[in-house]
């Protein structure tokens, strides 16, 4: 392509390939200049000098249709002269039509543009990209019909930094020329996005914030509502640990005995971590146990006895070998009420108030 | 444990009688000391030997005397000096000018509870001479074996603060206990009582225990410790923990593995003592730090405090 016979002038200021085609795979690398639409939106004003020229010698081959005409000076009506007409007049034609590369166009039609904005309101972008030019020069504005290849973000290959293009990206779009002669584009297609200019990272954290903030504006209620239940979850998050660790607990009353007493002191010692008091690891289950009738409170006095009971179950559930009998003291309809009681007596909110209690014990100290 | 109670006709309430009123009889002894005395006991049902380091008149000799007496067995005492030899507590033999021939008179070590206080103010020689009656219930005078008492038990005392002029006990004598402990002062409402009590009292009549134990429920009491049970976590928790003493930076001598059947027949009969036929890792940690204070070396000032810590450090088997 360094070859300066492969090309030709095809219009001034543009060159054209003459008499080749290029090769399937053939890798392009372009260079472009992007023009932040909101920059430019910024520094326009009625004041300042508009710098989008406005052109008198819109080709006269061509005459809009009149109520063509009429809904460009609607869509771009009450902005301030310059982008933001142009602006306008896009986002109102992206909104107005629907892009279909399948509807067809009848040579018959005598004004297409016609047709497509006032009638049809769907079809190829080329339309679209024909009805911008054509709305843009009727109210004033230079522009030009642009074709080539449409880069589609989701096709840009991250390995290869390249974005591989067919005969199906083959698009239409159109241009509007600054006053300093430069001309931007602009896309009138739905579906179709401009190549936005580079952010740093600090821009692109704001972006993110401002589209996130937009977000949440959209969805306030709902999140309220999220946020409550989240909130209330978290504040409830141990009562909902003890209330499932409870139910399954209850499924170990049909186990044996050693089991059901293990199953108890697991959901014991679970509680008490919960409330932040824990069973210390150099403590043994039992002697836990009994050095919790010490925090017996008027409300589970009697629980002191069974506590005890309940110590001695825990030294034999725990330490006795498998051969050994149940101490006479005990038997095993009196041990299967034991673990009820003691899961009935000492709920998450009595070791919560063991809790209370040696904390300000501590502090007193 | 229970087919050895019915074996020797004894049934577990009478054990447990027996057992309170030992204890009774030795809290009556020394008042105020109820922990003492439970672990005295326990080291008696584990037929080891007792170090009591503390301070003179803290009742050492009155408890030695009252568990000879509760026991029923004989009592000697021996003042350890630096002159004491070998033979003074074994026994020697002397020519009997009548049979012409030579006779064994047996020392202080042929009594059933031996107190030899201040043992650390004799020499290691004759320290030595109680080697072999503690780790063998026997000893050897002149090539012949004499053997000791069943219910053969050392009570030794040391003075904590005067040393000088003393020989510490070498570790292999200090393995040989089975706890060290320390009496320490009585409360004051039983220095009231004990006050009390002595008024109008000869002083043999205020020391006199009454015989509370026979022989026979010692002895059956003794092996019924032995068989109780240890199972598999509690086990492996002795041995972790015996494993900590030995890996531990402030210790230069952790537990020997005669320490450790030690340790452990003691957490036997402590648990013995509570009515229970198995032991649990609370019994191993109650009878921890007098059984470690007799073998461990480290600062005996830092000593209860690494124990606590070895012992905090371990999660005891709770599943």
């Amino acid at each position: 392509v360094n070859q300066q016979s492969f090309f030709g002038w095809a219009a001034y200021g543009q060159i054209r390939m003459v008499g080749r085609s290029i090769p399937n795979g053939t890798v392009i690398d372009s260079e472009c200049k992007m023009i932040d639409g909101a920059a430019l939106a910024s520094s326009l004003s009625v004041n300042h000098q508009v710098p989008i020229h406005a052109s008198s010698d819109a080709p006269s081959a061509y005459q809009a249709d009149a109520a063509v005409v009429e809904l460009a000076r609607a869509w771009s009506g009450g902005r301030e002269p310059g982008w933001p007409q142009v602006d306008a007049l896009v986002r109102s034609l992206r909104a107005h039509a629907t892009h279909d590369r399948a509807y067809p166009v009848t040579e018959e039609c005598p004004d297409v543009v016609a047709h497509f904005l006032l009638e049809a309101r769907r079809g190829p972008d080329y339309l679209f990209a024909s009805s911008a030019v054509v709305m843009l020069r009727a109210i004033g504005f230079q522009a030009r019909l642009v074709s080539g290849f449409y880069a589609a973000p989701d096709h840009f290959d991250a390995a290869s930094r390249h974005t591989p293009v067919t005969e199906e990206d083959v698009h239409f779009w159109a241009e509007v020329r600054l006053a300093s002669g430069t001309w931007v584009p602009i896309e009138p297609t739905p579906g179709y996005q401009l190549m936005e200019p580079a952010l740093s990272p600090a821009q692109l954290a704001i972006a993110a914030l401002r589209s996130l903030a937009a977000w949440a504006r959209a969805h306030s209620l709902q999140l309220v509502f999220i946020g409550a239940f989240a909130l209330a979850g978290y504040r409830m998050r141990h009562a909902i640990q003890d209330l499932l660790a409870t139910l399954l607990w209850l499924m170990s009353t049909r186990l044996p005995i050693r089991r059901r007493v293990v199953s108890t002191i697991s959901l014991l010692e679970r509680r008490s971590r919960l409330a932040g008091c824990g069973r210390p690891r150099s403590v043994t289950p039992p002697a836990w146990c009994a050095a919790l009738c010490a925090h017996a409170s008027e409300s589970t006095r009697a629980g002191a006895d069974t506590l005890r009971a309940f110590a001695a179950l825990a030294e034999w559930t725990l330490y006795a070998p498998s051969d050994r009998r149940l101490p006479a003291i005990l038997d095993p309809n009196t041990c299967g009420l034991l673990c009820n009681q003691l899961v009935r007596d000492l709920t998450l909110g009595h070791f919560r108030s063991i809790a209370r209690e040696r904390s300000s014990g501590a502090s007193r100290k | 444990v229970t087919q050895l109670i019915s074996r020797n006709s004894h049934d577990r309430q009478t054990l447990a009688d027996a057992v309170s009123a030992l204890r009774d009889a030795l809290n009556t002894a020394l008042r105020g000391k109820a922990d003492v005395v439970d672990l005295v006991i326990a080291c008696l049902l584990a037929r080891g030997h007792l170090l009591i380091e503390d301070l003179p008149g803290l009742g050492k000799t009155t408890l030695a005397k009252a568990l000879a007496a509760a026991i029923g067995g004989r009592f000697a005492r021996v003042q350890c000096t630096p002159d004491l030899l070998p033979g003074d507590i074994t026994g020697f033999r002397v020519f009997d000018q009548k049979t012409r021939e030579f006779e064994f008179l047996p020392g202080p070590v042929f009594a059933d509870v031996l107190l030899a206080d201040e043992i650390n103010r004799t020499t290691p020689r004759t320290q030595s001479a109680l080697l072999e009656a503690m780790a063998e219930r026997q000893v050897t005078v002149d090539n012949i074996r004499h053997q000791l008492s069943d219910e053969f038990m050392v009570i030794a005392t040391q003075n904590p603060i005067e040393l000088h002029g003393t020989y510490p006990l070498p570790e292999a004598q200090l393995d040989r206990f089975a706890i060290k402990l320390r009496i320490g002062y009585p409360p004051a409402d039983d220095e009231r009582a004990m006050l009390e009590s002595a008024v109008g009292q000869t002083r043999e009549a205020s020391a006199a225990t009454a015989h509370v134990m026979p022989r026979d429920v010692l002895r059956t009491m003794q092996q019924a410790v032995a068989h109780v049970a240890v199972t598999p976590p509690v086990r492996d928790y002795v041995l972790r923990l015996a494993h900590k003493t030995r890996t531990h930076p402030e210790v230069t001598l952790g537990v020997s593995p005669r320490g450790l059947l030690t340790w452990q027949r003691l957490a036997q009969a402590w648990s013995f003592l509570h009515r229970r036929d198995f032991v649990t890792p609370d019994d191993v940690q109650q009878v921890a730090r007098p059984t470690l204070e007799a073998r461990l070396g480290i600062d005996p000032d830092a000593c209860r405090r690494v124990i606590e810590s070895i012992i905090e450090s371990e999660p005891v088997p709770s599943r």
